[in-house]
Formats: C-alpha cells, sequence, structure tokens
C-alpha cells in the first residue's frame, strides 16, 4: 500500500519523468525506484497471463532487464508505464510460442494454496479460507476461458485500471478494437463468476 | 438508443470511456428501461466482486539482485571486459594515441600484403588438383603391377605349363612348331 502511494504521489507531482530522465543516465537508484513502482503490477499481469508464477517472475525479470538496457531509447518519459507493459506483453507472447502443445500451464490446486496461504489473514477462519480459495480459482478459471488477446485487455482493464487508450498502445490495438474486446471478455466470464 | 445499442455500451459507460453525448444518450435510455437498469446493476455487481479478489503475494525479494546481475553480465559487457583484461596483461601501461593506432594499422597492412604475396607464389589450386590425381594414377598403376602375377616372365610360363594337366611335362616347351618349316 505504501508502495502504492509512493506511486501515486510520484505521479501528482510530476516528478515522475524525471525519475526516468536519471534512469536513462545509467542512474541504478532511480532504475530500484521505478523497479519499485512497477513489479507487483507486471507481475500481477504476467501471473495471470501465464498463470504460472515462476514463469511470471522469469518474464518480470526478463523484461525489467531489456527495458533499463534500452531505457535510452525511450523518446517520451511519459510512455514509460505503456512501454513497459508492452515490452512485458511481447515476452509472455513469446513465452506461448515456446510452450509446445498446451497454451497455458495450470497451477495445481497446492500451489494455488500456498500462494492464498500467504495472502490470506492469519486469523481467518477455515470456512473463509475454503471460501476465499474457491472464488481464487473461479477467477482463475474464468480468465483462463478467454481467448489471450481478449483476455489481456481485460486484465489491464479490470486489475491495472489502464484507461482504454493506454490499452491500445501496449497491445497495439485501436480504442474500438480494445472497447469491443473488454466487453466481449466481460460477458464472456460471467458464467464463471455467476455463482461466487 | 434501443436496448441492444445501450448494453453494448454499458461497460464503457461503466469504466467512463463513453463520451459526453454517448454518455447522455445512455442515462436517457436507463431512465426509462429496467432491462438495461438490471444489466447495469449486475455489470457494477461483477466489478466488485473482481476488485474484491486478493493482491498478488509479494515478489521474490531475490529478484531485484537477479535483474542487478542481469544488468552487469551483458553480452557487450563481457566481451569488453575480456578485451580489457587481455589489453591490461599484455600492456599494463597502456594509452589510446593516434600515433600508435596509425603504426598498428600499418603493421597489418604489411602483414596482409605479404600473406597476398605468399599466396601467389604457390601452385594454383586446379595445378596441384592435377597433379595429386596424376600421382594416384601412377601409384595405382604400380599397385597393379606388383600385385598380379607377371605372365610374361619364363618362370611363371614354365609353372602353368607344369601345372596344365593336358600337357606333358618336358614335351611342352621341347616340341617343335609343326607350322614352321624345318
Amino acid at each position: 500500500m505504501a508502495c502504492i502511494n509512493e506511486y501515486q504521489d510520484l505521479r501528482q507531482k510530476d516528478s515522475f519523468g524525471r525519475v526516468v530522465e536519471q534512469a536513462k543516465t545509467g542512474d541504478t537508484a532511480a532504475f530500484q525506484r521505478l523497479y519499485g513502482f512497477y513489479v507487483r503490477r507486471l507481475l500481477s499481469f504476467a501471473h495471470r497471463m501465464l498463470n504460472n508464477r515462476t514463469e511470471a517472475e522469469e518474464v518480470v525479470q526478463e523484461a525489467f532487464i531489456l527495458v533499463f538496457r534500452k531505457i535510452g531509447t525511450l523518446k517520451e518519459n511519459d510512455k514509460f508505464e505503456s512501454w513497459v507493459f508492452r515490452v512485458t506483453r511481447n515476452l509472455i507472447y513469446l513465452r506461448y510460442r515456446r510452450r509446445p502443445s498446451q497454451l497455458v500451464s495450470l497451477e495445481t490446486d497446492e500451489e494455488l494454496k500456498e500462494e492464498l496461504e500467504a495472502l490470506e489473514e492469519p486469523q481467518a477462519s477455515p470456512e473463509e479460507k475454503l471460501l476465499a480459495m474457491e472464488k481464487h480459482k473461479a477467477a482463475r478459471r474464468a480468465i483462463l476461458s478467454l481467448p489471450e488477446k481478449m483476455r489481456e485487455a481485460f486484465l489491464l482493464s479490470v486489475f491495472q485500471n489502464f484507461p482504454y487508450q493506454q490499452i491500445a498502445e501496449i497491445t497495439g490495438k485501436s480504442v474500438a478494437a480494445v472497447k469491443s474486446d473488454i466487453h466481449r471478455a466481460r460477458m464472456l466470464v460471467r458464467e464463471h463468476i455467476r455463482s461466487y | 438508443m434501443n436496448c441492444t445499442s445501450c448494453k453494448s455500451e454499458l461497460t464503457a459507460f461503466l469504466d467512463n470511456e463513453t463520451d459526453p453525448r454517448q454518455s447522455g444518450l445512455i442515462s436517457l435510455h436507463l431512465d426509462v428501461c429496467p432491462s438495461c437498469r438490471e444489466e447495469l446493476e449486475r455489470m457494477r455487481m461483477e466489478r466488485a466482486w473482481w476488485s474484491d479478489l486478493p493482491a498478488e503475494p509479494d515478489p521474490d525479494p531475490g529478484l531485484w539482485n537477479h535483474i542487478q546481475s542481469g544488468l552487469s553480465s551483458g553480452r557487450v559487457s563481457r566481451i569488453r571486459s575480456m578485451a580489457a583484461a587481455w589489453r591490461d596483461f599484455f600492456f599494463p601501461d597502456y594509452a589510446f594515441s593516434w600515433n600508435r593506432a596509425a603504426a598498428a594499422c600499418a603493421m597489418a597492412g604489411v602483414l596482409l600484403l605479404s600473406s597476398f604475396g605468399t599466396l601467389s607464389l604457390s601452385p594454383s589450386g586446379t595445378d596441384t588438383a592435377v597433379s595429386a590425381m596424376e600421382n594416384y594414377v601412377h601409384w595405382r598403376v604400380r599397385q597393379s603391377k606388383s600385385l598380379t602375377p607377371s605372365r610374361s616372365s619364363s618362370a611363371s610360363v614354365e609353372e602353368l605349363k607344369a601345372q596344365n594337366p593336358f600337357l606333358e611335362p618336358d614335351s611342352a616347351s621341347s616340341r617343335s612348331n609343326p607350322f614352321l618349316p624345318g
């Protein structure tokens, strides 16, 4: 939460461009600040796209290395956010292509349970834990039921709260296509979450 | 605005992505259409459902260290550091100067020219191939001569005559030719 507040403060003070500018000069502290702002969001996006925590961490690591190496080529500092998400998205699609037979590797219930245990309140009752796990599983199932192109627009809208224009920049689509994708995705996931 | 077009715009309406004119039309339609109002309410509940999901767990604490090491161990930087290590080993007091660079280029040019000269003195590739083939043919001929018994030599003719059961051992050589006079 502190990280999010710091991120919002930074955006409001319009000093974000300065941090990017410092990163362009090779300032490691500026790199680390940018990493701190985006790592959770990128990890969340990659994890939900790939449905595999380890792969998501690898993708985010690759994305940051790539972004920090090529940051000098970024013309508009304000576009850093879209750029870093676009790089991550492209690396995710590379992973899709490398996967031999199945498009998504399904995490086991054990892995899901471990993840939820890391998030849960320690004093939650077993019923609450079970309910949370079922909800989490339903959400995963719903997201995975979406075609990849629709999934990315949906995740960027629902979990990252990006405006349609920015989603279009990240995905390389038109705003109208993004609007249509998000609407259709919401209709498709509806059936999966109906009973929760 | 009818129900179909209203429902198709409701997601964008909830996301504040419709322009003011469209928003006005949708609001007007919602005032008079209970079905679309119900759809809007359902969409709001679904949005709340998604936002209630727990956030992602914290990233691996070592992730930043991996990124840092990944940044410093790039291919180009590795090559540069290797080149620098070799240079420091051979020329510990190395400092760049144009005179040294010019001298190095001149030496490289001389080496290149001398290598061209050496190449031009050597026989051409075709000649070498032809002579190699000739050598091979000669060798084959010599080999075949040494391996095949020489039928023209008198010793081997005598042996063959001795082995021939249709010839009498001594008369064959001493018999005179009946078609020749005397």
